[in-house]
């Protein structure tokens, strides 16, 4: 089957002059990757994690690749996963009927109309009644960073995923997939045109397509700031922005005023209980906190569906605005200032160990107060102190003439 | 004292100003201003009414309208709402002006001069209305203040005083001239309403006018003896500037 999928890879591949250009910036194979691996993504606002640290379960996987090789007019997207293909899956500009893991409808593939970025929506019923909706955004957020941000709006609640991907070099290819080195120039040419930042005007586009969930998290994951003023904030309100979005384009503009962090799952609780100024997840358990099955549809394979092989608990969740300098309740341990005990550690960890402070010019002299006295003046050695009392006049008054 | 005052007046006035526009966007604030200080220069025109100014006024080269006056003031205004706020404020303004008896001079045909001199400082709490909105908040983390700010406030307080009059007298019963310094300070309750403009130049810094009358009394003392209650009602106009924070 690998065989088969390269010789079909690498035949699209050939067929790649007659390819609708805007696909070229997508086309290769991309790792997907921690959200710190976005070197590339311009540095124009911040992004912070409040804990770097990850535990094994969610770091990614290093062999999870998504080829997309061009098929007619779109594209053909190949997962693999630690080596072996996984599925396959065609996506093309376009509305058209979907069936898929027990949910059935209406899916919309467009192009923005600056063409760099691929929006996606779909309505669908599923077994039982249920419906679902999704809406993502498949975009370059660098030169060799892909997003691929898909938020999905069930009954009242919703859940947003980010999952970033790096551009595999050209060696790191499967077989077969690696596309043409010709055109390696050209490639980064429409990569680097692709990934230039959003407009305000594409900000209100990507809303009007994807709602206010996905496109926090694009703007997020692409950290570029604005010119703002006044007037602007003004049109984009107008335009229907919501509140949430406004603060998050705000915080990526001043960036020393704000941090823009990306919930992950178990930084739920600590972000729970500070005041997140932004929206908070309605339920603590469910998609957004944990993986969640595809209900058997190809869960191995990429889609806009959400049901890949990431789930909607790894990699990020909702986006979240706090003040710079701060992450969560800004305090993650019990340490504490107790009257009369002084400071208790609790469970921070220790850094060092304190000794007696040894000061020479002290000695002898704990527990006393510092005392400033006036400089003594050449001839007034025998002055006191200003103190109060002692001071001895150096004038006399007198009555005056004819007073 | 008025060196002083003016002194702490200019310092604060520069620090305001210093430390104001730093936190300033491109026509916006993070979040609605919490507090906002005004340092305005105002007009006062007492009523001057009752027999302690019929007195002063009938028997010197004085009119009602001389004890007009001229000072400062300062305003802090917390927002309690997004339509009020709580404004306590202090107001300085001292009414300076020489005169000479009407009906006498001296038998070296020289005027009887003597200078008068009324201070007056209330200190208020107020409740601010604001008719239209102060600014629109467009996120949590943008508000986008209006230009005009129009606003109404009506509260009360305390109003202190001090009524000098320096220089030469008259005594009635022997037409003697004398030389003194006639004082009595005092203070009374206070009550006023007000009413006044916002223009905020930048999001932080901006000018107010704003007009106001008060009513209050206090009793006199001292050098100024059977006399009813001093009038210290009347209006004041001033002009100021605002800064945000």
């Amino acid at each position: 089957m690998s065989a088969l999928l390269a010789l079909l890879a690498a035949a699209a591949l050939q067929a790649s002059p007659d390819q609708d250009p805007r696909w070229q910036p997508f086309i290769g194979c991309w790792q997907a990757t921690p959200a710190e691996a976005d070197a590339d993504a311009s540095p124009t606002g911040a992004f912070a994690f409040p804990d770097a640290e990850e535990s094994e379960a969610e770091k990614p996987e290093g062999d999870r690749v998504m080829c997309i090789v061009p098929s007619g007019d779109g594209v053909s997207i190949t997962t693999f996963s630690e080596g072996a293909p996984t599925g396959t899956r065609a996506l093309r500009p376009g509305s058209g009927a979907v069936e898929e893991g027990g949910c059935r409808g209406v899916e919309t593939t467009q192009w923005s109309q600056d063409g760099r970025r691929l929006l996606l929506s779909s309505e669908m019923a599923c077994t039982g009644g249920l419906e679902r909706s999704s809406r993502g955004v498949l975009a370059l957020i660098g030169r060799a960073s892909l997003v691929d941000v898909q938020s999905v709006h069930v009954a009242g609640e919703e859940a947003v995923r980010v999952v970033r991907y790096r551009a595999l070099e050209m060696a790191e290819h499967p077989e077969g997939f690696a596309p043409d080195p010709a055109q390696a120039l050209a490639r980064e040419t429409a990569r680097m045109h692709a990934a230039q930042p959003l407009s305000l005007e594409a900000v209100v586009e990507t809303y009007r397509a994807v709602a206010a969930p996905a496109l926090e998290a694009l703007l997020a994951a692409r950290r570029a700031g604005y010119a703002l003023d006044a007037a602007t904030l003004l049109r984009l309100a107008d335009a229907g922005l919501p509140g949430s979005t406004l603060d998050v384009i705000v915080a990526l503009s001043y960036p020393e005023h704000f941090e823009v962090v990306e919930e992950r799952p178990r930084e739920r609780v600590a972000l729970a209980d500070y005041d997140p100024y932004g929206r908070r997840m309605p339920w603590n358990s469910g998609w957004g906190s944990s993986r969640y099955s595809c209900y058997g549809y190809s869960p191995y394979s990429y889609s806009p569906y959400g049901c890949d092989r990431y789930g909607w608990g790894r990699g990020s969740g909702w986006i979240y605005v706090i003040p710079a300098g701060g992450s969560g309740s800004g305090q993650t341990s019990s340490a504490r200032a107790v009257k009369g005990r002084g400071y208790t550690r609790g469970d921070a960890p220790a850094t060092g160990t304190a000794r007696p402070r040894i000061d020479q010019s002290r000695a002898g002299s704990a527990g006393s107060r510092a005392r400033v006295t006036p400089a003594s003046r050449s001839g007034d050695s025998d002055r006191a102190a200003p103190s109060g009392g002692s001071a001895r006049p150096t004038r006399q008054a007198k009555p005056r003439d004819g007073g | 004292m008025v060196p002083h005052l003016s002194r702490a007046a200019l310092t604060l006035t520069l620090s305001l100003v210093l430390a104001v526009p730093a936190g300033a966007q491109d026509g916006f604030l993070f979040r609605a201003p919490a507090l906002s200080v005004t340092l305005r220069a105002t007009h006062a025109a007492p009523r001057a009414e009752g027999d302690v100014f019929d007195f002063m006024t009938g028997e010197l080269t004085l009119d009602r309208g001389d004890f007009a006056a001229q000072g400062f003031g300062i305003d802090a205004a917390v927002s309690l709402h997004e339509r009020f706020a709580l404004v306590l404020g202090v107001t300085r303004v001292q009414a300076t002006r020489t005169s000479d008896f009407r009906d006498w001079v001296g038998d070296d045909d020289l005027p009887i001069e003597q200078t008068t001199q009324l201070l007056q400082v209330p200190v208020t709490v107020s409740l601010r209305w604001y008719p239209l909105a102060r600014g629109r908040s467009i996120a949590t983390h943008a508000w986008i203040p209006a230009r005009l700010v129009p606003y109404l406030q009506a509260g009360g307080g305390y109003q202190w005083y001090r009524l000098t009059q320096r220089g030469d007298f008259v005594d009635y019963e022997t037409l003697a001239i004398f030389r003194d310094d006639l004082r009595s300070s005092g203070s009374g309750a206070l009550a006023q309403v007000a009413g006044g403009l916002e223009y905020w130049v930048t999001p932080r810094v901006g000018v107010n006018a704003e007009g106001r009358y008060g009513w209050g009394s206090a009793d006199l003392h001292r050098a100024f003896a059977e006399f009813d209650r001093i009038d210290l009602s009347g209006y004041q106009a001033a002009l100021g500037l605002s800064f945000r924070f």
